[in-house]
């Protein structure tokens, strides 16, 4: 069933269909989550706080809706939130790591990427301000659509676009005084 | 290397990612022991923030969907508080002017101080003017300001005595930052939502003495407030807007 189906059920009361949205959408809301609070404890609170409270604001939902860029930006406010009331940020260390993929067969483009190459991109990444770097994960980490980005920052489409574009010319900045091999 | 082959490149990565935890029966069972009213969730919602002054007064103003002012009410939002009063002598200073906001400051200025970033709703963009001002009192305790301000613009309009169209301030600190005296009979006061967080809505002249290094400053207030708690501070957005309007601008927070 698509998520337009069992959100247009969860929202007369069907709380078995938004089980099935919540189990759908956990581990990209996680992800969401621990991108803006950088601690993977304040990012499953926010996102259990945050289904709890999309449930109860599904009245508001607007019939036909995409449910997931609705849904991840209820998360990514709840995360902010809790942010905001870490005083500790500063100490927190973002460190995202490039792993071999393990057993799983590597993707033509990642086997183009070396490791050495992954590590110099994943690091010029770490060094972007908090706001490139959250368009960026978004647009390329997790695949969101231009679209799904405008509903979750709550910008227009033309804004996404421009803000993306800035933060790739940023990446690329920091990427060639790293002298990283194009 | 363009934006697509850059792009290409980071969803190539395999990062290693946190592990993530399912939460689907915890968030069911949360659902189920509650019962649907918003007064109820926004108490059971976030436990560990100072919220309980904050949920006794929403569950009032909930019974009474408007409420007019009559009597000493009361709200307690930590560093800010909301008084009624029968009487009210003009403030020396009205109403808000820049000299009053603390030092202006750029935005990477103010993030640096904050130590995250600027609370900027999308809905109003990047703010013309910021200012910071840092606040210890009597006691010890230190309160720190960061006010955002917007210009006029078509669809916003100016708040009447100010050359501003929205002015943002963000209380954080253990010191009462504000006091806001609403004067019985002139001005009103409902419940309102931010992003599912009770608010407060305040419509109509009124005064707020802010704590500032020279002592309590007091100051006319000519716009419509919104006022909602955010984690540990306390924001609130003055504009010449009707509450709908607030409320989106409040909920267009920028990442």
């Amino acid at each position: 069933m698509e998520d337009a189906e069992l959100a247009a059920l969860a929202r007369d009361g069907d709380i078995r269909a938004y089980e099935e949205l919540v189990r759908r959408h956990q581990r990209l809301a996680f992800r969401v989550a621990w991108l803006i609070t950088r601690n993977s404890q304040e990012a499953e609170d926010a996102v259990q706080e945050a289904f709890v409270k999309t449930w109860f604001a599904l009245e508001k939902f607007r019939k036909g809706a995409p449910f997931k860029p609705w849904v991840l930006r209820i998360v990514a406010n709840e995360s902010k939130n809790r942010v905001r009331s870490m005083h500790r940020r500063e100490v927190l260390a973002l460190r995202w790591e490039a792993v071999d993929s393990g057993d799983a067969a590597p993707s033509p483009e990642s086997s183009a990427l070396s490791r050495d190459d992954a590590e110099v991109l994943v690091r010029a990444l770490d060094r972007l301000r908090e706001g490139d770097r959250l368009v960026i994960a978004y647009r390329w980490l997790l695949e969101l659509s231009e679209a799904e980005m405008s509903d979750l920052l709550g910008v227009p489409a033309g804004t996404v676009k421009s803000r993306l574009s800035r933060a790739m010319a940023r990446l690329r900045d920091e990427l060639e005084s790293s002298e990283v091999p194009a | 290397m363009d934006d697509d082959g850059l792009g290409s490149a980071l969803t190539s990565l395999a990062l290693r990612w946190p592990p993530e935890p399912s939460v689907t029966s915890k968030v069911i069972s949360s659902i189920r022991e509650s019962e649907r009213r918003p007064t109820s969730i926004a108490s059971r919602l976030a436990p560990r923030r100072r919220l309980v002054p904050l949920v006794a007064a929403a569950m009032i103003l909930a019974l009474t969907a408007v409420v007019a002012i009559a009597g000493s009410f009361l709200v307690n939002l930590g560093q800010v508080t909301v008084r009624v009063t029968p009487s009210l002598e003009p403030a020396p200073s009205s109403p808000l002017a820049d000299e009053d906001l603390g030092r202006a400051v750029s935005l990477a200025e103010a993030e640096h101080i904050a130590g995250f970033s600027v609370y900027i709703p999308a809905l109003l963009g990047h703010p013309d003017r910021i200012w910071v001002d840092e606040v210890r009192s009597d006691a010890g305790e230190q309160s720190r300001r960061i006010v955002t301000a917007w210009e006029p613009k078509g669809w916003l309009p100016q708040i009447p005595g100010t050359t501003w169209g929205a002015v943002m301030i963000r209380f954080e600190g253990d010191a009462e930052g504000a006091t806001k005296l609403l004067l019985q009979g002139t001005a009103y006061h409902e419940a309102a939502y931010v992003d599912g967080d009770v608010a407060h809505w305040i419509e109509g002249p009124h005064e707020i003495r802010l704590l500032t290094d020279e002592g309590i400053e007091r100051l006319t207030v000519t716009g419509n407030v919104l006022l909602w708690q955010d984690g540990d501070a306390v924001v609130r957005l003055e504009t010449a807007l009707p509450k709908t309007r607030s409320i989106a601008i409040a909920e267009s927070s920028l990442p």
